[in-house]
């Protein structure tokens, strides 16, 4: 699903914020990123939903070398690629109820079919009564939980979530990681970067564990 | 659901003086327009009106001459019908000439001493060909001083002249639209640069181009029409105006500049012309960006 091969990242002329970054994620796996803040998880993520390019080494995404995608095949691409991004990056004038639509929207999707499964997920994440709610007006939490339903409206291939439950408290928090559990059970590969070591040890899954810019693999939390 | 765009687009302050520029270049398009059509009108009556047609000028006789006008008038006439493929020579009469020359000399009784030379218009049968050499000399040799007008140099003078301010007023149309164009060109840059955040989000989760430009093209659409249809609005109220205006002006120079019936529905289909314009600018803008955003 995602291989990387000795991948480097720099901004600029500045020093590698990633260096050597080689794994393989197979079809259907869960994996937290750990590390400390600017160790360059977000910058992996960034990787990987195509936002940035690398310095150097090879991206392989769905089977296939992620430089060799064209203009015009990069939206199917990201259309296989849920995101949820730290600072949310909600539209301020959207309603939550269209800032989760959009991504079946822009593919296409049926108005009916877009009300349904997004008044569904809504309720589900507890947005239930705030569909006509502009993201400005509600708390960061909420905030967070249509971030997080936008990524999974249109169950994607690959979930990439920075720091997701960075902000609810941890009812909420292990709420959504059973979504996103559930979301891996039926198929997604999952990818969460987060600092929250409550939850990478409650849900045992492997880690990316970055430090220095370098990666270090490693496997569920109780088997350290 | 409420109609929605995923731009914000109408609460853009950026684009707020679209709709006014487009307005002004609409109205001037249109007046520019009217010209050129106007123009071309004018010139295809008058030449139609002259073809196929010539004038003999023959001067006032003298008090103590040997032949009076009007036996001076008789004898040209008499050549002119004589002569193959000239259908009628009819003599102008001095109350048509004083008519004419009212703007310049006043009433008719004020002209009717003055040694005016006597007009002879003459309508030729379609296809004639006349060797208007020989027929000057016959004219001349029996009323001398009678001179043939075949009106070819003037109308190829006043047509040069026509066509020439009607070629200038379509270079102004293009240049105007090429003005208003270009405002939109740099309005949909402003715009998807005050917007580059959420465009760039709208890529990120699988939006075509084709998805993002529609939403800056209806935008553009929208804004284009409403200007362009107050502009032509107000070019129209102008040109009714100059119409009422001008109604009651008898100038018999030259065929009155009025509109075909045709050009009402052209200057009305300009708003639609200028908004399918803008919409279609925009969208390449955008297209063209987005190409390079990547």
């Amino acid at each position: 699903m995602v291989q990387f091969e000795n991948v480097g990242v720099r901004y600029g002329t500045g020093p590698e914020v990633l260096s050597d970054i080689t794994f393989d994620l197979p079809d259907s796996s869960f994996h937290f990123v750990t590390g400390p803040s600017g160790a360059g998880k977000s910058s992996l993520l960034r990787l990987m939903y195509l936002a940035l390019r690398p310095s150097r080494g090879l991206i392989r995404l769905f089977d296939r070398n992620a430089a060799s995608y064209t203009t015009d095949e990069l939206p199917a691409v990201r259309r296989q690629i849920g995101v949820v991004f730290q600072n949310f990056r909600l539209i301020d004038h959207l309603s939550t109820f269209d800032n989760v639509a959009l991504p079946l929207r822009v593919s296409g999707a049926a108005e009916s079919m877009i009300q349904k499964h997004v008044t569904e997920l809504l309720g589900w994440v507890g947005l239930a009564d705030h569909l006509e709610a502009r993201p400005p007006t509600l708390s960061g939490g909420q905030q967070q939980r249509v971030a997080i339903a936008r990524a999974v409206i249109a169950r994607p291939r690959l979930l990439l979530a920075d720091e997701p439950t960075g902000n609810v408290d941890e009812m909420i928090a292990v709420r959504l990681l059973y979504l996103f559990e559930e979301l891996n059970r039926m198929g997604t590969t999952v990818i969460i970067a987060t600092h929250n070591e409550y939850l990478v040890n409650r849900f045992q899954h492997p880690q990316l564990h970055l430090e220095g810019g370098r990666l270090d693999t490693r496997p569920p939390a109780r088997d350290n | 659901m409420t109609q929605r765009t995923d731009l914000p687009l109408s609460d853009d302050s950026t684009t707020r003086l679209v709709p006014w520029i487009v307005g002004v270049m609409a109205y001037l398009a249109a007046l520019a327009l009217t010209a050129a059509l106007t123009l071309s009108n004018v010139a295809r009556e008058w030449s139609e009106g002259l073809e196929g047609s010539l004038t003999v000028q023959v001067p006032a006789a003298e008090a103590d001459a040997s032949q009076t006008t009007d036996a001076k008038i008789v004898a040209a006439v008499r050549v002119l019908l004589k002569t193959d493929g000239v259908d009628s020579a009819r003599p102008i009469t001095m109350a048509e000439i004083g008519k004419m020359l009212e703007p310049w000399l006043g009433s008719a009784p004020a002209t009717a001493d003055l040694p005016l030379p006597r007009v002879i218009d003459v309508q030729l049968k379609p296809g004639a060909e006349i060797d208007f050499i020989a027929l000057a000399e016959r004219l001349e040799n029996a009323v001398p001083g009678a001179s043939l007008e075949t009106h070819e140099k003037w109308r190829n003078t006043m047509l040069l002249l026509f066509r020439s301010i009607e070629a200038v007023a379509i270079v102004v149309i293009l240049l105007i639209f090429a003005v208003a164009l270009a405002a939109i060109i740099l309005t949909t840059r402003s715009v998807l640069a005050v917007h580059h955040e959420i465009v760039e989000l709208l890529h990120l989760i699988g939006a075509q181009d084709t998805y993002i430009a529609e939403q800056f093209q209806k935008h553009a659409f929208h804004l284009a029409l409403k200007g362009s249809v107050g502009g032509t609005a107000c070019a129209l109220t102008t040109l009714i105006g100059i119409v009422q205006l001008t109604g009651d002006l008898d100038a018999s120079l030259l065929p009155p500049a009025a509109l075909a019936y045709w050009h009402w529905p052209v200057l009305a289909l300009l708003p639609a012309a200028e908004a399918y314009g803008a919409m279609f600018t925009a969208r390449l803008t955008i297209l063209h960006a987005l190409r390079r955003m990547g």
